[in-house]
């Protein structure tokens, strides 16, 4: 009995001491293959590969002689799982970071885990023919000639809003067919989606405009272009280079306040949006309560469209492509450089150079048809040259968010099964008037170093509280001149020089 | 035993006090092998998972390198501590983590007492036991279940307290946007889903009571309040004085989940505490060695009140932890 006791005692150390601890074993080769396997944590819209996922992940193994193993976190605490991760020491080969401005980024691309893969990129064709010149400026993270990662390139394009199609008619409203309107009329659709009872249902209970909390927790105002406020551009003021929001010589940033603030005054806009998340003020626009969202139009049809209709079946959608200036004009800055995050190889890949030409492959000819409707005989077959879609399309989810081309909006008609012309030209149409409204700022997604500084980091949380403040009415619009003192204070003044000089470098002035 | 040998043992214990101490020590030790033997396992447990990670509250006085790691870091001495003192969001910080936690000390403290002295007094003993299973339950929900009721509850568009409240004709209230309700809203939401589960230690500290002292009262014409107040509550005190100087230790301390998941920036002068501070400046902006130092500056502060709450306590009522 005494030796059992012993026994169990010192088996429950040895666990303790050594259960937690796995070991490090490369399985790269260890399955006779050689194949080269590789890691990518990345963030996906589906956290649950599918039967249709695995085609696809195998087609593109069987193509490139590698093995890939995904790890898809949670969307909601990815970044809280990315920091830990890069802290614990265990990297896997590839990660994806949703925001190469981001701090994490840079601290791995300073700390070295992140690799430079200039060398690597100069057989990929695709990758080079299919990003936009502009995204490689951005991956040059440390500002000299290195890229640190490969684009997960997203064609540039200012998004408008989605808009319920059957309250406009039902409060006397239509949209022109180019989807532009001005401020006064955007302002009236608001209004009367709000006192009008557009959902005919007898109750005062629907709001003009649904928006949410921003990545700081504050929310921001809506239609900044119409106010002249298109990110980083050329200036005649004090700097060559100016943000208009930033600029303490000029209104437009307070114009954009005032406006917002009032229309939340009036109650156009959902009393809930400074507490709710982007997937809340989703589902308040899909239950009835918000008639106007800021979306993509390429996500009416396949995201709104079926859980609305099984809500109402009478439900229609359309789009504002754009709210016009006071030159009647529709442009709208786009932050960052057509990128929507990127790859980064780590210090942890033994062959960085298959992992850059998996990706290429992914945007060749075969790949990118892969990536944009599946594999043959899984998500389609053919008939006559032409592909006839089955219902696994819509589990096509993955393989799509992995990359893009940057000049193919029609891969955004993700509605394939629904054959039905007339609604698909007019989403391709809304989508190439977004992309025809796009404007790039010019800080090329920048990282100045003032940026990085604590005080400076902290400081954005003010600033959005006080932008908060002023839209839901608790401080008045010119509390925003005292904020912008204290943000120039906290390195904001060296964050406009700093991106000065770099604009003027890259600009060749 | 002979005289002259009691003698010798006497001078033994006189001369070598300290032997004969270890070996008493030893023998005591020898005498209760097995129960050394298992304490093993728990003292390794601590060890391991509670002592050696503090080994990581070094890099609060470093540059911390996730890449060079914690003992290649490069020093910064206290660089970390007088930023986070200089901080302009420090002393609001600070002050929200005391006001929460003097909120709850003073209403959540004595919420569990008074209602495990209410269920003593509950005569049907399925009554009693039925409603304790009830007042368990929101324990067990979390955080995340919680605060989504919060919001359903007192959303000012499709809330149920906004709609009563319009119905009798006032104007809907974001309950959540306010400072001046949103502690209110933290205290009371942490008192209904923890105190079913606080009146556990008092109620066993109760049923330890001898039965005969409330008998013999009662024999005295003594009524139910005054057997609460002379028998019951003196006969917890100890209990009481033993949690509220342990709730002093984590007078900085007021979780993470419940102020995270419901505050937003148009409450966040009255409701950023160190958790949510550290949270930001940590785990989304990578400054791990700043949020440990706010972590051992909070671990500090919870030392010093645990220590003089005790000695306070034990000078007062001559009761405490140690």
């Amino acid at each position: 009995m005494k030796k059992v006791l012993i026994g169990i005692l010192v088996a429950s150390l040895m666990a303790a001491l050594f259960g937690c601890r796995q070991p490090n074993v490369d399985t790269s080769l260890t399955d006779g293959s050689s194949a080269y396997e590789f890691k990518i944590f990345g963030v996906f819209a589906s956290p649950t590969i599918t039967d249709v996922d695995s085609a696809f992940v195998k087609m593109m193994e069987e193509a490139n002689g590698i093995k890939v193993n995904l790890e898809i976190p949670p969307t909601t605490n990815y970044s809280e799982r990315l920091q830990i991760m890069l802290a614990g020491g265990d990297y896997p080969e590839v990660i994806q970071f949703v925001d190469v401005t981001n701090k994490a980024y840079i601290d791995a691309v300073q700390n070295g885990i992140i690799i430079p893969i200039t060398d690597y990129l100069k057989t990929a064709e695709n990758l080079n023919k299919y990003s936009y010149d502009i995204s490689w400026d951005t991956l040059k993270t440390k500002d000299d000639s290195d890229i640190y990662a490969i684009p997960r390139t997203s064609i540039m394009r200012a998004d408008g809003y989605v808009v319920r199609e059957d309250w406009l008619d039902n409060v006397g409203l239509t949209l022109p067919e180019n989807g532009e309107v001005t401020l006064d009329e955007f302002t009236e659709i608001l209004k009367r989606f709000t006192l009008n009872d557009p959902d005919s249902d007898g109750k005062n209970n629907t709001y003009g405009f649904g928006c949410n909390q921003s990545s700081l927790g504050g929310i921001d105002p809506i239609a900044i272009n119409v106010f002249g406020i298109n990110g980083w551009q050329e200036d005649d003021g004090e700097f060559s280079y100016m943000h208009k929001k930033f600029d303490k010589n000029d209104n437009s940033f307070k114009n954009a306040l005032e406006y917002m603030s009032s229309i939340y005054e009036k109650g156009f806009i959902d009393p809930d949006s400074a507490t709710i998340t982007r997937k809340v003020a989703q589902d308040r626009f899909m239950q009835g309560i918000t008639g106007v969202l800021p979306a993509f139009a390429g996500n009416i049809d396949p995201v709104f469209a079926p859980t609305m209709k099984k809500i109402n079946p009478n439900v229609k959608l359309t789009y504002i492509t754009g709210i016009k200036d006071a030159k009647g004009k529709v442009q709208s800055a786009v932050s960052g450089t057509g990128i929507w995050g990127a790859y980064a190889i780590t210090k942890s890949a033994k062959n960085p150079q298959k992992i850059v030409d998996s990706f290429d492959w992914m945007l060749s000819d075969e790949g990118w048809d892969a990536v944009k409707y599946g594999v043959k005989d899984v998500t389609y077959h053919e008939e006559d040259g032409k592909k006839i879609f089955n219902k696994k399309f819509e589990q096509h989810i993955i393989a799509r968010d992995f990359v893009r081309r940057n000049n193919d909006s029609d891969f955004f008609i993700t509605d394939r099964l629904v054959d039905d012309v007339a609604r698909t030209t007019q989403v391709s149409a809304w989508v190439d008037q977004c992309i025809k409204n796009a404007i790039p700022s010019m800080d090329r997604g920048y990282i100045t170093k003032a940026s990085q500084k604590p005080e400076f980091i902290d400081y954005q949380v003010t600033m959005s509280e006080v932008i908060t403040k002023i839209i839901l009415g608790s401080l008045p619009v010119s509390a925003y001149d005292k904020a912008i003192d204290g943000w120039y204070k906290a390195g904001g003044l060296e964050l406009v020089e700093e991106m000065n000089e770099y604009i003027k470098k890259v600009e060749g002035k | 035993m002979s005289k002259s040998s009691i003698c010798s043992n006497q001078l033994a214990l006189y001369t070598k006090p300290k032997s004969n101490a270890l070996q008493s020590a030893v023998q005591y030790i020898k005498k209760n092998f097995w129960l050394y033997l298992l304490l093993i396992p728990g003292v390794a447990y601590f060890l391991i998972f509670h002592y050696a990670p503090m080994y990581g509250i070094l890099i609060a006085f470093k540059d911390f390198d996730v890449v060079k790691g914690v003992w290649n870091s490069s020093w910064i001495g206290l660089d970390n501590f007088t930023y986070l003192f200089k901080s302009k969001d420090f002393f609001n910080i600070l002050s929200n983590s005391i006001i929460i936690s003097f909120y709850r000390l003073f209403f959540g403290f004595p919420a569990p007492i008074i209602l495990a002295i209410l269920l003593n007094e509950v005569r049907s003993n399925t009554y009693k036991r039925t409603i304790q299973t009830i007042l368990y339950l929101p324990h067990f929900i979390s955080w995340v279940v919680i605060t989504g009721i919060i919001y359903v509850f007192l959303s000012p568009s499709t809330g149920v307290v906004n709609l009563m409240i319009n119905e009798f004709g006032g104007k809907s209230i974001a309950f959540l946007q306010e400072p001046k309700y949103f502690r209110s809203i933290i205290v009371l939401s942490g008192i209904w889903k923890e105190t079913g589960w606080g009146t556990i230690v008092y109620l066993s500290a109760i049923t330890s009571i001898d039965v005969e002292q409330y008998e013999a009262a009662f024999i005295d014409g003594a009524n139910r309040l005054q057997t609460i107040l002379y028998i019951t509550l003196p006969s917890i005190m100890s209990t009481i004085v033993v949690l509220l100087i342990l709730r002093m230790g984590n007078i900085l301390r007021n979780g993470f989940e419940q102020i995270f998941l419901l505050y937003n920036p148009m409450v966040y002068n009255v409701a950023d505490v160190f958790e949510t501070y550290s949270y930001r400046v940590g785990i989304l902006e990578g400054r791990f060695s700043y949020s440990t130092a706010v972590g051992i500056f909070q671990s500090v502060v919870g030392l010093i009140f645990i220590m003089s709450s005790n000695y306070l306590s034990r000078k007062v009522n001559d009761a405490g932890l140690w």
